[in-house]
């Protein structure tokens, strides 16, 4: 009891986290939560106790398709989202990462495998059928559409299967018989910056016409596809000429703005789009929206509660199709993919007239909610978390154990200070500084920390940003992404690019000191993190399989020092090193942290839930100064930290958690840095 | 200089003692001293005098053009219908406003009507600043369906069928072309309306109010802090500790600056839109409509295509962050001007107050972002001494040769002509 | 060497003012990047002439001359100027239009013509200079009152 209690004292001091608010819990505005009307249309079912449910596509026949990332495709009844089938091998292979799926005419299926880079035809019976347009080469195929090409020269309609290649960030045309018909690169989404967007996701809304989300950058693209011959031998053309009514978007939470917009779904005029962040799904008019009007949407910030029927929680994709055989009827069916909940929700999409009472639910005014992403970096005494949903950078002062510091970074853009898709993060310089790995702008951006505050400061652009490096002038490879970053004492910044893959290291001035080209253990396999050790050994982490292959750093060159593999269930997503030779691995959808000892020996930290030293969808880990393990607990929404030999310590975040509603006292109050000094004119 | 007058204020404020209008104050006993920091902010505000040039309308200053402005102001034969004027939401008798939470014409519209008052010193117009000049404004109500319903065709036939309006474009702006006429014609005429209509509207400016009258007292005194060193007149005690507070913790000045108590700019308050109504991109949507309309200040229209405000009109950007800001309305002759907020979200000034005290039912541009608003919790002697501030500001109207109805009296009615 | 540079450009600079305007006309202000690779001079120009600060809502330009510290010094290749509002979230709302002109090796002069601030408060000036393999920032304050 008094260990509680003492445990409970420190969880306050973490969460009084220094100035406390004397706002009283009435007052507390509760984050809204929409009513079933409110968002896309009546709730029908959800079907929960997927994996990591990531792509669907509905049948006329009554069948709900759903994608999981793991390496299934799961076949639901329209009716009531009970299952009907689970496949997961393509003839004599095995799914590993399918990405994408949609419907063909036929009824039956498509399925883009990104790891495996190819793309399967199933029945509807999610029996496997054949290779689909074995001779395309893909790079990493994830979002996949069928629809009309509209006028072909025949005059029919011809059906056309466009899909997303992120591994070359472009859109690949092909016909129904498997024929690649063109290439869109992504000088088709051109910004108004004259940044190039790329694109995340398609569908086809309407004869021709190809939505395109960017998820980077919060914009939709349509593409106007022409007919079939002109697709086959020229550029689409857009639908209109001038660059400003080509796309829309912008990052927000209000109606034509999206934060992170993934999966589309056309019907008739209208365009579903999941707008992840934002949680919640959004309908426009896109002939409309193209020219600044009818820019509507559904749903709202719908985070709380995580059970909640109706309430939509980090959607990724959509699937909208009418006339669908659900039961004795046909109707209207809308399902809505959630990662994070591990489940899809059906609904009874609106009709295409907009409803009388249609209004928008906007967030109440309740300050930085951080919800903690795949990054987390600990240089000092300082651990550096980051929360994707509003591109924020919170600095936790480990010895104080609280806050100090919460940035915004800014949303999608191309000037220096504006970051977005932070794919990796180091502290440096005992945690005055930060270098971030920015994805979207394919670039590394150097930050500084203002001085240590004595209080909390909200500082947008982390006081100062000090300088960037294109990845284009690392040399590293055209559309190379850098997924880790690490350091130590030996080697200075290590970075992990898995293009290639291969290891770059850095120095202060983000010059590239050695590159070490490693090899993958299997093809499927990717690179997905680096870590450390303390003696110039180096972890690099592989999934699917999920291996840590060692390479040490002596004599002035790169040597492989052993390769562990982990059990084949681990779903790897991160890696940190630990003080006594032991290596942490994130199992994301196992929701643990795996322990691999230098004897060989594995053990798993953890198990699936809400309570302290549970997790949901854990994102990333560190090691702490004393060789504590920080855990980013993403779908939780905190940060926990445990002993080096796994023992829970405490929970931590900036908001509400899973665990519980902060009460008033424990919520953060930010307060700004305060302005310059009163004397005006320049100061620096 | 400033030390001294200050040691001299604390000095005659021991001698004053009990006598001093401060000390018989008894809810707040205290004398009010503003910071140096108030002081510059104070010395901003104050009568903002002559309205400035408007290079973009050669005829801003024509006095013909303000009285044909003035009929083309008062005409409802311009709306559709025939009902509808510009002066029927901006009443003369109601600070040229309408008194209602949102406007209505032909039919209701989704914004407040703002008073058209002193709008002269201002750099753009309507809540999101979809026009930049004073002349391109009365196009947008002209043509909304909800407001006046009408069209360009529809106002320039009136103007030219109209002896009375005809004539004195004519006197004017020269010889009325002859249909049919080009689009290049029409959008001249429309412009030249717009221009007469600007040129009568740079007439409707307020005088000087109490606080502007003790502004000038308190600069003839040296700016001192201690407020007591200049004799209060009208501009009470009260009102004075509410320019203190103004000035300091409610932090109002930081949008409510200058001449005009506005800074002109567009900021999201967190103002969340009435229930029956779909939440406006102000700021954001109306950059890209400015710069793509032919009657801004550097389009084909205006006088000065290259004058200070073109430039700057051309050099704007759309950012998401604009999305929901609204301009920042002048306070002056605010008591007059009620309800508040683009959509009259607020019926009085004290809900305001209590607003920007509690941010109660605020909303955020984004959850997960932190907001530059923040509760201020005001007390209820602040909230007393603001309202008194703010009912300082109320100034002298136009003179009433520029507030009637010219159809009135003349030989020709609008109800009856054409 | 550097320094003698340094020197000439200032006396160059001072002598040309000194011609132009009274001698209590604002000086250069100096400031190095935020990784030391480059030192940049700068003054504010409005209408045409030079400030101690700009007009709240008044176009005005921004004038610099940009030096290397390197060694081997590094030519600035592409300058971008722009202003944020640290306390407020957004920058301003027009974008400036950029000029670059290279001197001899390690130096350049720019001018940011059409800034403006249109609120009062703290203004964050960001200078970010390429020079062909990273961009690296200069920055400093102006407080409008």
């Amino acid at each position: 009891m008094r260990e509680y209690r003492t445990r409970l004292a420190r969880v306050m001091v973490v969460a009084l986290l220094c100035a406390l608010s004397s706002t009283p819990l009435a007052q507390q505005v509760p984050v809204a939560v929409p009513s079933s009307s409110e968002l896309a249309g009546p709730f029908l079912w959800q079907s929960a106790g997927l994996h990591e449910p990531v792509a669907v596509a509905i049948t006329q026949e009554g069948l709900v398709a759903v994608a999981d990332g793991c390496g299934e495709i799961v076949g639901l009844c329209a009716t009531d989202g009970s299952r009907l089938w689970k496949t997961s091998t393509a003839g004599t292979e095995t799914l590993v990462k399918p990405a994408g799926i949609a419907a063909l005419a036929d009824g039956s299926l498509l399925v883009a495998d990104a790891r495996r880079r190819c793309v399967d035809h199933f029945s509807s019976r999610g029996e496997w059928v054949s290779r689909f347009a074995p001779a395309v080469a893909f790079g990493q195929p994830t979002s996949i559409a069928v629809g009309s090409l509209g006028r072909a020269v025949s005059g029919a309609a011809t059906q056309c299967v466009a899909l997303v290649d992120e591994g070359c960030h472009e859109i690949i045309l092909i016909s129904a018989a498997g024929e690649e018909l063109r290439r869109i690169s992504r000088e088709s989404f051109p910004m108004k910056d004259g940044s190039r967007a790329l694109p995340s996701q398609v569908a086809f809304v309407g004869s021709g016409l190809l939505a395109v989300s960017a998820s980077e950058q919060h914009e939709i693209f349509i593409l106007d596809l022409g007919d079939a011959a002109a697709v086959a031998t020229g550029a689409p053309t857009v639908t209109a000429s001038a660059v400003s009514s080509l796309s829309w978007g912008g990052r927000g939470p209000f109606p034509g703005l999206f934060n992170h917009p993934m999966g589309l779904a056309g019907d008739g005029e209208w365009l579903w789009i999941a707008d992840q962040f934002n949680h919640r799904i959004a309908r426009q008019s896109h002939a409309a929206a193209t020219k600044g009007e009818g820019k509507l949407a559904y749903g709202q910030h719908a985070v709380f509660p995580r059970a909640g029927e109706g309430a939509v929680h980090y959607p990724v994709s959509i699937a909208v199709a009418r006339d669908v055989a659900r039961g004795a009827q046909r109707g209207a069916l809308a399902v809505v993919c959630e990662p994070f909940e591990r489940r899809v929700q059906a609904f009874e999409p609106r009709a295409t007239e907009e409803p009388a009472d249609l209004r928008l639910v906007l967030p109440k005014l309740e300050g930085v909610q951080s919800h903690f992403g795949g990054s987390a970096a600990r240089a000092g005494k300082r651990l550096f978390l980051h929360d994707p949903e509003s591109a924020t950078i919170v600095v936790f002062d480990l010895s104080r154990g609280q806050p100090i510091h919460v940035s915004t970074l800014s949303g999608a853009g191309v000037k220096p200070h504006e970051t977005g898709r932070i794919d990796a993060m180091v502290a440096l310089n005992e945690g005055r500084r930060l270098l971030i790995a920015d994805g979207a702008n394919q670039r590394l951006a150097l930050f500084e920390l203002t001085a240590p505050p004595a209080e909390v400061i909200f500082e947008p652009f982390m006081g100062k940003l000090v300088k960037t490096r294109s990845y284009a002038r690392l040399d590293l490879p055209r559309d190379a992404t850098i997924v880790s970053i690490a350091q130590s004492d030996a080697l200075g910044i290590v970075a992990l690019c898995c293009e290639g893959p291969r290891i770059v290291t850095l120095d202060r001035s983000l010059r590239i000191a050695t590159t070490l080209p490693i090899t993958a253990p299997d093809t499927t396999a990717s690179a997905v993190a680096i870590a450390c050790a303390d003696d110039a050994l180096v972890g690099v982490l592989f999934d699917k399989p999920a291996v840590i292959c060692l390479y040490r750093f002596a004599d002035n060159e790169w040597k492989p020092a052993g390769i562990i593999a982990l059990p084949a269930t681990v779903n790897a997503r991160n890696l940190a090193a630990g003080p006594a030779g032991q290596w942490w691995v994130v199992d994301a959808m196992n929701d643990s942290i795996v322990v691999c000892r230098a004897d060989g020996t594995t053990n798993t930290l953890g198990s699936s839930g809400v309570a302290d030293g549970m997790f949901w969808l854990p994102g990333a880990c560190a090691r702490g100064e004393g060789g504590e393990m920080y855990v980013v607990d993403t779908g939780n929404h905190r940060g926990q930290e445990f002993t080096a030999s796994g023992e829970w310590k405490l929970t931590f975040s900036l908001g509400r958690t899973y665990t519980r509603p902060r009460t008033a006292d424990e919520v953060l109050k930010i307060r700004k840095k305060p302005d310059a000094p009163a004397v005006k004119g320049a100061t620096q | 200089m400033e030390h001294h007058t200050s040691v001299v204020a604390s000095l005659l404020l021991l001698v004053a003692g009990c006598d001093s209008p401060v000390q018989r104050t008894p809810a707040n006993p205290s004398p009010v001293h503003l910071t140096n920091a108030q002081v510059e902010l104070v010395k901003e505000m104050g009568f903002p005098g002559v309205v400035p040039a408007d290079p973009t309308n050669r005829s801003a200053d024509n006095l013909a053009a303000a009285q044909l402005g003035q009929f083309l102001f008062f005409d409802p034969k311009l709306s559709k219908g025939g009902e509808i004027s510009c002066a029927t939401c901006h009443d003369p008798a109601r600070a040229f406003t309408d008194g209602l939470p949102l406007n209505r014409g032909i039919s209701q519209g989704v914004r407040n009507t703002l008073s058209i008052l002193d709008s002269a010193h201002q750099q753009w117009f309507n809540w999101d600043g979809q026009f930049d000049s004073l002349w391109s404004q009365p196009h947008g109500p002209m043509l909304h369906p909800r407001e006046m319903g009408s069209s360009f065709e529809h106002v320039i036939e009136r103007v030219r069928g109209e002896s009375i309006l005809r004539t004195q474009y004519e006197q004017v702006f020269g010889l009325m072309p002859s249909s049919p006429l080009s689009t290049a014609q029409s959008e001249t005429v429309v412009a030249n309306i717009g221009k007469a209509i600007a040129a009568y509207e740079r007439r409707l400016v307020t005088g000087p109010s109490l606080f502007d009258r003790w502004v000038e007292r308190w600069r003839a005194a040296g700016t001192p802090r201690a407020l007591a060193l200049v004799a209060p007149e009208e501009f009470s005690i009260e009102a004075q500790r509410g320019l203190d507070t103004f000035t300091s913790r409610a932090e109002c000045w930081q949008c409510h600056i200058g001449p005009l108590l506005s800074d002109g700019e567009f900021h999201a308050l967190g103002a969340a839109p009435r229930n029956d109504l779909i939440a406006d991109s102000a700021r954001f949507g109306a950059v890209a409509k400015l710069q793509s309309s032919a009657f801004r200040s550097s389009g084909l229209y205006s006088d000065a295509p290259e004058s200070e405000q073109a430039k700057i009109v051309e050099a704007l950007v759309a950012r998401p962050d604009q999305w929901g800001a609204f301009r920042t309305p002048s306070l002056r002759n605010v008591t007059k001007t009620a309800p508040y907020f683009h959509q009259g979200q607020f019926a009085t000034l004290e809900e305001v107050l209590h607003f920007y005290s509690t941010l109660e039912g605020a909303v955020t541009m984004d959850h997960h972002r932190e907001s530059v608003l923040r509760k201020t919790n005001l007390t209820t002697e602040e909230i007393t001494a603001l309202l008194a501030f703010l009912r300082s500001l109320d100034g002298a109207p136009p003179p009433t040769q520029w507030t009637v109805d010219p159809w009135i009296g003349s030989k020709v009615s609008p109800k009856t002509s054409n | 060497m550097k320094l003698i540079l340094c020197v000439i450009v200032l006396l160059v600079a001072h002598a040309s003012h000194d011609a132009a305007s009274p001698r209590d006309e604002p000086r250069w202000n100096e400031v190095a990047s935020n990784d030391g690779s480059w030192i940049v001079r700068w003054r504010l120009l409005v209408e045409g002439k030079p400030a101690e600060l700009p007009l709240a809502r008044k176009r005005f330009t921004i004038e610099l001359q940009i030096e290397s510290t390197g060694d081997p010094q590094e030519t600035p290749t592409a300058v971008l100027v722009d202003a944020q509002m640290p306390e407020h979230l957004h920058g301003m709302n027009v974008a400036p239009i950029i000029a670059l002109t290279t001197g001899a090796v390690g130096s350049a002069l720019a001018t940011a013509e059409g800034m403006l601030f249109h609120m009062s408060g703290r203004w964050e000036v960001d200078v970010d200079i390429d020079d062909g393999t990273t961009v690296e920032r200069a920055q400093w304050n102006i407080t409008l009152p």
